[in-house]
């Protein structure tokens, strides 16, 4: 089954401005003196500068492309350019055999995707590293439960409590100790007492409390059920191999984009990418990671929806997941999904709640929720639901025009909207245009 | 519970070391439950409390009603049609470098406005941007933002103006006819970035001097364009660049770009790879790049255009 490609969901391929447009001028049957599709595989020739055409040819059942452009931006303006023209026109493809340079790449790929056999492993040194791993996490979370201590026993009014540099030695200690999620999320809380908001100290209480729990029932791990234990070790940052999660059982569904979130900084940035299952009504979590302005591996545009395998990460109140296989892509709309969307908040903090049972450090829950209404109004933004119940709503950096456009596209008329809970606020990811 | 927190929270500002003894005798109201945690010490019980207390206000969480004055009424429907998404992704395009292409993207407006279409509501921030500050621009956003657009401009303080034009003028011009580029204002516009006198020239397009009026006025943009491009001394801004190109007239578009194409391939068969990566401020390349930049830009506002007249 191919994607169904429509002008815009090629131009979301891309954050990249100069590369939509750059693909907008080159969207044009006289720059492609050859064009082909068929089952499988969209290609095309773009006659560039040089005597050789560049050779686009694009994997449509997984979404993957390929062009024999220099450009280092992914994708480049060709494989922009090929796919636009063919959300333009799919009549100028002529429906024939892949040639040859095309069905090379196709058999490269699935060589590379084949399961590749399994180095021989040294059992022996490998037990050693987790030992030695295991000893370093149990000194460094004995480390950070002292220093908790020490926090509250001086108090948050105490003036260090502001100064950046003291959680970051903390942070710096918990890289060395190997528990890389811990120095993570130390260093996001160090911003909470420089907000200065009123919220401040009760935030910064909930935080250090909730990573003195991670660290206590660390030591009691083995007492835990076993999907506690891996939510536990998520938590602290233990590494898991992805070749050892594909072995695990998978969850065929159709999959939905519904939404995504991207942060970070220059050095390293982060994507949630949230699918809802049709069938099993789950929820699944693709999270990536991207290194400065390099794009990330995969591209997902909301309304995707994949025929897939997923095979969740262990937890207790499994999220994170793996694309194990992708049998083939469609398109959705929210209004597809209505059956998977809540009618009020408190129905979604109950899922939450019972959320919070099965796995007490979750960081944040997806909803859809239908009938919201985003309302402005003097003292801010509201979100509140067909109940007239309200939560917070996360404010938009200085600058963002995000919130105001969502504002725009639904003119303080009910509709369906997604968003990430985390305890705290609404983080609101997408609005359906009223 | 929230008087619970209340006591866990301000222990924790003040420290346990000030604090320690009416968390431990568990003297303050409802906080027996969280005394009978297992501590070696004040802290640990102070973070584990703590702990189970923020994950149990978590789990517990109602959501407050909405007060009154936090709800607003509804943008009323709209009387007029929306533009296609095709000129939609055009003026996001066109607001994207709205720095250089305002000339464009101030025609599209005025276009649109002809045409009584309005503009995707998921733009209007955007151009309220745009246009907050600057009066000819807020004249020219009036007749295409709808009553969506004016619901919105009253919910942001930052725009409760930018509908509000006082010279009522400003709004006739912008819903008035659409403006075509004559003939004088091309040889004003080519004249402003060269140094010898094209006017005389450009002169011999009036008529009755043989060949459409259309074909003479190429011709005649095209020897003053391509005389600049053997001068040395002729470079242009990227915004000079634009001014040449939105004087054009519309009709002659098509056959000004197959002749800009034509002097190019001429010499530089694949000018149109890489086209967009020309600078025309960059020296090193000469007339080239200004050329090819220009060739470029009216090729752009062409297709503007013809998406707008499909509307």
């Amino acid at each position: 089954m191919a994607f169904t490609w429509t002008e815009q969901n090629v131009l979301n391929l891309t954050e990249d401005e100069q590369t939509r447009r750059d693909g907008a001028k080159l969207a044009t049957r006289a720059k492609w003196p050859t064009l082909g599709v068929d089952e499988q595989a969209i290609w095309g020739e773009c006659q560039g500068s040089g005597k050789t055409p560049y050779r686009v040819s694009i994997d449509q059942r997984e979404l993957a492309y390929r062009c024999s452009c220099p450009s280092k931006k992914f994708p480049c303006k060709h494989t922009l350019g090929l796919l636009l023209l063919f959300a333009k026109d799919p009549t100028l493809f002529q429906n024939v055999a892949a040639l040859e340079w095309v069905t090379t790449w196709l058999e490269s790929r699935q060589a590379r995707t084949a399961k590749s056999p399994s180095p021989v492993v040294n059992q022996e040194a490998q037990a050693k590293r987790v030992q030695a791993r295991v000893a370093k996490i149990d000194e460094g979370l004995q480390e950070l439960r002292l220093w908790l201590c020490d926090l509250v026993r001086h108090g948050f009014t105490n003036p260090q409590v502001k100064s950046y540099a003291y959680w970051d030695r903390m942070a710096a200690r918990m890289v060395d100790a190997q528990a890389s999620a811990i120095a993570r999320r130390l260093r996001q809380i160090a911003t909470i007492p420089m907000r200065g908001d009123a919220e401040w100290a009760a935030r910064l209480l909930v935080e250090v409390s909730r990573l003195y729990l991670l660290a206590d029932s660390y030591q009691r791990i083995d007492s835990l059920p076993a999907e506690l234990q891996e939510d536990l070790r998520t938590g602290i940052g233990w590494p898991r191999k992805k070749d050892e999660l594909l072995t695990l059982p998978s969850v065929r569904d159709k999959w939905t984009v519904v939404g995504q979130w991207i942060e970070g900084d220059d050095s390293l940035r982060a994507r949630r990418v949230w699918l809802y299952g049709e069938h099993t009504q789950r929820v699944a979590l693709i999270l990536d990671f991207a290194p400065g302005r390099t794009p990330f591996d995969e591209t997902y545009v909301a309304g995707q929806q994949y025929d897939a395998e997923l095979v969740y990460y262990p937890s207790a109140f499994p999220q994170r997941a793996l694309v194990k296989q992708v049998i083939g892509i469609s398109t959705r709309t929210l209004d597809d999904l209505t059956f998977l969307a809540h009618e009020s908040f408190s129905a979604m903090l109950e899922q939450y709640a019972s959320a919070l049972g099965c796995n007490p450090w979750l960081e944040r829950l997806p909803f859809i929720l239908r009938r919201a209404v985003l309302s402005p109004h003097s003292e801010g933004v509201s979100l509140y639901d067909a109940e007239l119940r309200t939560l917070p709503l996360k404010p938009p950096a200085t600058g963002d025009l995000h919130l105001w456009v969502n504002i725009a596209r639904s003119g303080g008329h009910p509709t369906t909207v997604v968003g990430e809970w985390d305890g705290y606020e609404v983080n609101l990811l997408e609005v359906m245009a009223v | 519970m929230q008087t619970q927190w209340n006591e866990l929270l301000a222990t924790a500002l003040l420290g346990t070391e000030q604090r320690q003894r009416a968390l431990l005798s568990g003297e303050a109201e409802g906080l027996e439950f969280l005394a009978s945690i297992e501590a070696s010490d004040p802290e640990q019980w102070l973070l584990l409390a703590s702990a189970y207390a923020c994950t149990y206000r978590r789990a517990g969480q109602i959501p407050p009603e909405i007060a009154r004055t936090q709800t607003v009424p509804a943008a009323s429907a709209e009387s007029k049609q929306r533009c296609s998404m095709q000129v939609a992704n055009r003026l996001v395009d066109l607001l994207q470098q709205a720095e250089i292409k305002e000339l464009f993207l101030v025609e599209s407006l005025t276009i649109l406005t002809g045409k009584g279409r309005l503009v995707p509501p998921a733009l209007l921030p955007d151009l309220f941007e745009w246009a907050k500050r600057n009066k000819q621009r807020r004249a020219l956003l009036v007749l295409v933002v709808g009553e969506r657009g004016k619901w919105l401009a009253m919910q942001n303080p930052e725009w409760k103006n930018v509908l509000q034009v006082e010279d009522k003028g400003l709004v006739e011009e912008a819903a008035g006819s659409i403006h075509l580029p004559g003939e004088q204002a091309v040889i004003e516009a080519l004249e402003l970035s060269v140094k010898e006198n094209f006017l005389s020239k450009a002169l011999s397009f009036l008529p009755g001097q043989g060949g459409s009026r259309e074909a003479r006025l190429v011709q005649a943009i095209m020897d003053k364009l391509l005389a600049d491009r053997k001068d040395r001394r002729v470079f242009h801004s990227e915004q000079g660049l634009v001014k040449m190109a939105s004087v054009m007239p519309p009709a002659i578009l098509p056959q000004l770009i197959g002749r800009m194409r034509q002097a190019l391939s001429n010499r530089e068969p694949s000018w149109l790879e890489g086209l967009s990566q020309i600078n025309p401020s960059n020296s090193a390349l000469g007339n080239q790049g200004w050329f090819a930049k220009l060739a470029e830009l009216i090729e752009y506002r062409h297709q503007m255009l013809e998406e707008l007249a499909n509307e």
